[in-house]
């Protein structure tokens, strides 16, 4: 069964090297198999999650001892993410298929790095590859954002290039000083290690991991590039950056943080602070930013800024509940955020819409667009029979808990921030149309993961006591490394 | 394991999208029906917890005080349902309504914040599902940012005392501020008062009605739940004598039964809280006969506006004449508002005064009482007695059976518990015989003093109080005008610091690299 | 000779970042932008340098060895660094023919 694992990072990078042919020559079904891989896919991932049960899996490439090659772990925490990565995949391929228009297959041979790179960076269990897989990630994206080739898009597509490029060397520099002073990349085999790092070193490497995938997410004064990248991608591309990957960023530095460092040492340096104040300066600025944006995309990408701050707050709390709420989040401000994003394409795409303004009457329009728009709306802002307000009230009491309450008061505040704005688009779109306009279909491959990410939100409430628990058992798992350890080191 | 009536009714409210055009009217009148004979049913053991997300739902823990309360909601929801039968209103404003009504039901129950907290989330949305319908967008807006204000603020208080004690007991040990300020604005309490009256006048009138019962009376209600301890007795009667301060300026019907339903939550207020049985049964029970008489008053405003399309009194000037039904349930509903004896009112406005121990509050209120009278004469003077002058327009709407049907049930419940109080107050082993002298007479002195005032210096006393009242409204105009500026200001800054130049984002990584180093090489 | 190397490194980290800080031109600010690269690379090489190790081929007569292990890293980093470089100029390119110029301030049609 540990084959499926290396399956999942290798048939998409297969698949971006043959989409050229597809397109040429499979011209009628190619896309069928773009769909049957995604399926099969998302069915393995949804077979290993459920077959894995509490154990961790470790597939070493080639079979070489762990001490030599390249391994592939995967425990509850990286199944789980992977799982959610697989299904929102599928519904952007659709969405792709819909929104990308004249492609000779660059386009989704882009996709399918992308998400190889994502699968590897989940699964990797060595730090090099991390950062091989991070960069793939990362190049991808920065040529994805500018995929349009519009001014705004090459725009944001060097802006962010500049920036992540600078975060990926300082987080090859992090990399780099753990090798030169254990001798070693695999986690596991750093973590028993890292007491021969000098007190003053080992903290210089976490800020460098710090730092460096806290450009990757945005955290707060790293957070410009997403509000320009993710306003100006092609709308499938924000959706997937927005809701997937700067999650798995996170992700990444979780479990650097977590297996390297353990949780003992954020409460020994107080780092819990520095997760708080960056957090809370994310939810502020994201929502006050959002305030005052035309474009609907942009005000989406700072929201997006906000909501990364909920999480690392949620994180940085160390409470039971904060650390699940925080991760509830990520799934929640996910689907409901990719929804928003694939409302913003619909529109980009039918009626060239950008601007909030133009927004106007759309409810007389196309009625289902403007109810989904509400739903997820209300989702992101956090009205209670929704899931984003579950994730943030544990966000809330956890972080209240742990004895942090401005933040605490902060995400409160940031609701109501979010409310405003999020209202000026109803409000806008609700306005009563002055002459009988005219209405227009959306094309299935634009309704069909709009709709199903509304499911997604809905189902995420309903199996909430589900979720919990396995989120549960990932919060466990983060605040003691040693199952992590052991289970690699005696593979 | 038994559901609360109001959980029961919220489960099956979708069902009105089902109904196909008349039952989707029938049918809201039978839910409400059904909760109310399932809720005389329910056994007072019973409980119902679920589990969610690590928290346990409390959703049943009985109180006396929501028991009595649910009766009241549920019996006014079937009233208003038969009232609102010949309006044109579609499916989803019965099933927006029936969640009002579930909700309200629910909250009564909840006997944990997250529940608490759901519920009265959903008491604000499915108000401003049924505004957004009936007001305009940019009206609605305001009411969920100003409810919004106030959820954010029970939140933090929420959060406060989940730090404090690390349950979710409806208990509260700290942060009272927050959740003062949450139920003041809920219940539209000056000085939150405002978007209950630059709301209330601008929607269709038997909306209203459903709003007025609902929202403000749970907000209230919650001091009880969650404040238990604090003092509030001159807050109350202040709010009562300037609510009627205010309602005396109004010559709009709407608007000066807005004011006077702040004014009588003023009553709710000074009361609730007391420390003696007379006052808490005595708030308990104006709570009910206000959602009865409140309802009632709104209504007939409503049908004045169906009748004359216009709620002005100064317009309608006793052109109500015709209608003498209408007349006799409006006398019944303003007798019961100003404790006239033998109407609801008057029972538990002399229990709320017996509950007082701060004798200037029970000053206040005797000012309220008088101002109420005087109000309240007015209405019936200016909308049914006085003559006008003019010719009469030969209007030949009549009022429908049904609405009759509605009105004198409630009417009815009116007289009942004003004439037989014990049908509420035995349920709180408790008896009291208020129907002698000293109190009967202490009932009605405020309304001959305001008869006297009334026949005798009327004209004189409203040009005093449009001279002394300063513009409550221009003020909150004004001071949001000014805040919007400033933050305006605010946000532009923020937005100059974005420059779109990539090296200045380059500066503020490099500036955190060393900050954060500092920090690390401080702490290790 | 560790000293030279050391600071070697740390002198082409700064002056890349300086560039990275100051330069207004886009090429020139791929240009810093290797030369950061660089200093990393250096390092990863030092890692594994001893001073009287051979080549990591196995043979008889040697016995000791520059570890290999860095010296495939610094390679890896090179391929991304090249890749990262070919974008930025490929980015260049399109840019100045969008905004006729080259100047990183003038690249500010996004903002606030």
């Amino acid at each position: 069964m540990n084959h499926i694992l290396i399956w999942l990072i290798v048939s998409p990078i297969f698949l971006a090297a043959v989409t050229h042919f597809i397109k040429k020559y499979l011209v009628n079904f190619g896309f069928l198999i773009f769909l049957s891989v995604s399926i099969v896919n998302t069915c393995l991932s949804l077979l290993v999650f459920l077959e894995s049960g509490s154990d961790i899996l470790v597939y070493r490439v080639g079979n070489w001892s762990i001490y030599k090659g390249i391994i592939l772990v995967a425990d509850k925490m990286s199944l789980f993410f992977l799982l959610f990565m697989q299904i929102i995949f599928f519904f952007s391929l659709l969405f792709s298929k819909g929104y990308v228009k004249n492609d000779h297959g660059t386009f989704f041979s882009l996709f399918y790095l992308l998400q190889a790179g994502l699968t590897g960076m989940l699964l990797t269990g060595d730090l090099f590859n991390l950062y091989v897989f991070l960069e793939i990630v990362s190049i991808v994206a920065y040529a994805l954002v500018a995929y349009d080739k519009t001014d705004h898009g090459l725009e944001a597509g060097f802006k962010y290039l500049v920036l992540g490029s600078v975060a990926s060397l300082i987080i090859l520099w992090g990399i780099g000083i753990i090798y030169a002073t254990t001798g070693n990349l695999n986690l596991a085999i750093v973590a028993g290690l890292m007491q021969n790092l000098t007190p003053l070193i080992k903290g210089g490497v976490f800020i460098f991991f710090f730092i460096g995938f806290g450009i990757k997410f945005a955290l707060f004064p790293f957070h410009p590039w997403l509000a320009d990248a993710h306003a100006s991608a092609p709308s499938p591309i924000s959706a997937l950056l927005s809701g997937v990957m700067i999650k798995i960023q996170l992700y990444s530095l979780i479990r650097i943080v977590t297996v390297l460092y353990g949780i003992d040492y954020i409460h020994d340096l107080k780092l819990n602070i520095v997760f708080m104040s960056l957090g809370v300066g994310s939810v502020l600025i994201g929502h006050l930013m959002a305030l005052k944006q035309t474009n609907l995309k942009r005000m989406l990408a700072y929201s997006s800024i906000a909501h990364i701050g909920y999480i690392v707050i949620g994180l940085g709390s160390i409470s039971p509940q904060g650390v699940v709420g925080a991760f509830y989040h990520m799934l929640n401000h996910g689907v409901l955020k990719i929804g928003l994003f694939y409302f913003a394409g619909t529109l980009i795409y039918h009626l060239n819409l950008k601007q909030i303004k133009d927004l106007k009457s759309l409810f007389w329009r196309n009625p289902f667009l403007s109810i989904m728009f509400c739903i997820f709306a209300l989702g992101m802002i956090g009205i209670p029979p929704l899931n984003g307000f579950f994730s943030k009230w544990l966000i809330i009491m956890g972080v209240a808990d742990a004895g942090y309450v401005i933040p605490a008061v902060i995400i409160a505040i940031g609701s109501f921030l979010s409310l405003i704005y999020y209202l000026r688009v109803v409000v806008i779109m609700f306005e009563p149309a002055r002459k009988l306009e005219e209405r227009f279909r959306i094309d299935p491959f634009f309704a069909i993961p709009i709709g199903a990410m509304v499911v997604c939100s809905i189902l995420l409430v309903v199996f909430g006591s589900q979720i919990h628990l396995i989120l549960h058992e990932i919060m466990l798992f983060i605040r003691d490394n040693s199952t992590y350890i052991q289970a690699v080191l005696y593979s | 394991m038994t559901l609360s009536a109001g959980i029961l009714i919220l489960i099956l409210s979708p069902g009105v999208i089902l109904c196909k055009k008349r039952w989707s009217k029938i049918y809201p009148i039978l839910l409400s029906l059904l909760g109310l004979i399932y809720h005389h049913f329910l056994s007072v053991e019973s409980s119902f917890v679920v589990k969610f997300f690590g928290f346990k739902l409390n959703l049943f823990s009985y109180r006396l005080s929501g028991d009595i309360l649910t009766y009241a909601f549920l019996i006014f929801g079937l009233c208003v349902y038969i009232f609102l039968w010949s309006k044109e209103k579609d499916r989803f404003y019965y099933m927006f309504t029936l969640w009002q009504v579930g909700a309200a039901a629910a909250i009564l129950f909840v006997g944990d914040f997250l529940s608490f907290f759901i519920f009265w989330e959903v008491i604000s949305l499915s108000s401003v599902c049924i505004l957004f319908r009936e007001a305009g967008l940019s009206l609605t807006g305001r009411y969920f940012i100003y409810q919004m204000f106030g959820t954010v603020s029970l939140l933090i208080g929420i959060g406060l005392n989940y730090a404090h004690t690390g349950g979710m007991d409806l208990q509260v040990n700290t942060g009272q501020l927050f959740f003062w300020l949450a139920i003041m604005v809920k219940g539209g309490v000056i000085p939150f008062h405002y978007w209950l009256t630059s709301i209330y006048p601008e929607i269709r009138l038997e909306t209203t009605v459903f709003l007025s019962a609902y929202t403000t009376k749970v907000g209230i209600y919650s001091l009880a739940i969650l404040l238990p301890l604090m003092d509030l007795q001159i807050f109350g009667g202040l709010i009562a004598v300037i609510g009627v301060i205010y309602a005396l300026k109004q010559h709009r019907m709407s608007r000066l039964l807005a004011f006077h339903l702040i004014s009588q939550m003023g009553y709710v207020i000074a009361s609730i809280n007391s420390q003696i049985m007379y006052g808490q049964i005595g708030a308990i029970y104006h709570l009910i006969n206000n959602i009865f008489y409140k309802g009632l008053l709104f209504m007939v405003a409503a049908l004045l506006m169906d009748l004359f399309q216009t709620d002005d009194l100064m317009i309608i000037r006793g052109r109500g004449r015709r209608y003498l039904p209408l007349f006799i349930i409006t006398l019944i509903a303003a007798g019961s508002i100003v404790g006239l004896p033998g109407l609801n009112g008057f029972i538990s406005k002399s229990l709320i005064k017996k509950g007082l121990t701060n004798s200037l509050t029970a000053n206040l209120l005797t000012i309220a009482g008088i101002g109420t009278a005087l109000s309240f004469i007015k209405v019936l003077y200016y909308g049914f007695l006085c003559v006008n002058d003019q010719k009469q327009s030969s209007n030949s709407l009549r009022v429908k059976w049904h609405q009759y049907v509605s009105m004198s049930i409630i009417g009815l419940v009116c007289c009942l518990i004003g004439l037989f109080p014990f049908l509420v107050i035995s349920r709180f082993d408790l008896t009291v015989n208020l129907f002698n002298w000293t109190d009967l007479w202490k009932g009605i002195w405020p309304i001959i003093l305001a008869v006297i005032l009334f026949i005798t210096c009327f004209p004189q006393l409203n040009k005093l109080i449009l001279q002394i009242t300063p513009d409550l409204e221009g003020v909150f105009v004004n001071a949001r005008r000014i805040i919007l500026v400033q933050i305006n200001l605010g946000l532009k800054h923020l937005q100059r610091l974005h420059s779109g130049n990539v090296q200045h984002y380059l500066v503020w990584i490099v500036l955190t690299i060393l900050i954060l180093w500092t920090y690390i090489a401080i702490m290790v | 000779m560790e000293l030279i190397i050391n600071s070697t490194i740390i002198i082409l980290f700064i002056l890349g970042l300086y560039g990275l800080l100051t330069q207004r031109n886009i090429i020139k600010l791929a240009i810093c932008f290797n030369i950061m690269e660089a200093s990393i690379l250096i390092f990863f090489l030092t890692v594994g340098y001893k001073p009287e190790g051979s080549y990591p081929i196995i043979r008889p007569e040697v016995d000791s060895y520059v570890q290999p292990l860095p010296q495939a890293l610094a390679l890896t980093a090179i391929v991304i660094g090249a890749s990262t470089t070919a974008l930025m100029l490929a980015f260049a390119i399109k840019l100045y023919k969008r905004y006729h110029t080259l100047d990183i301030d003038k690249l500010r049609r996004l903002r606030g």
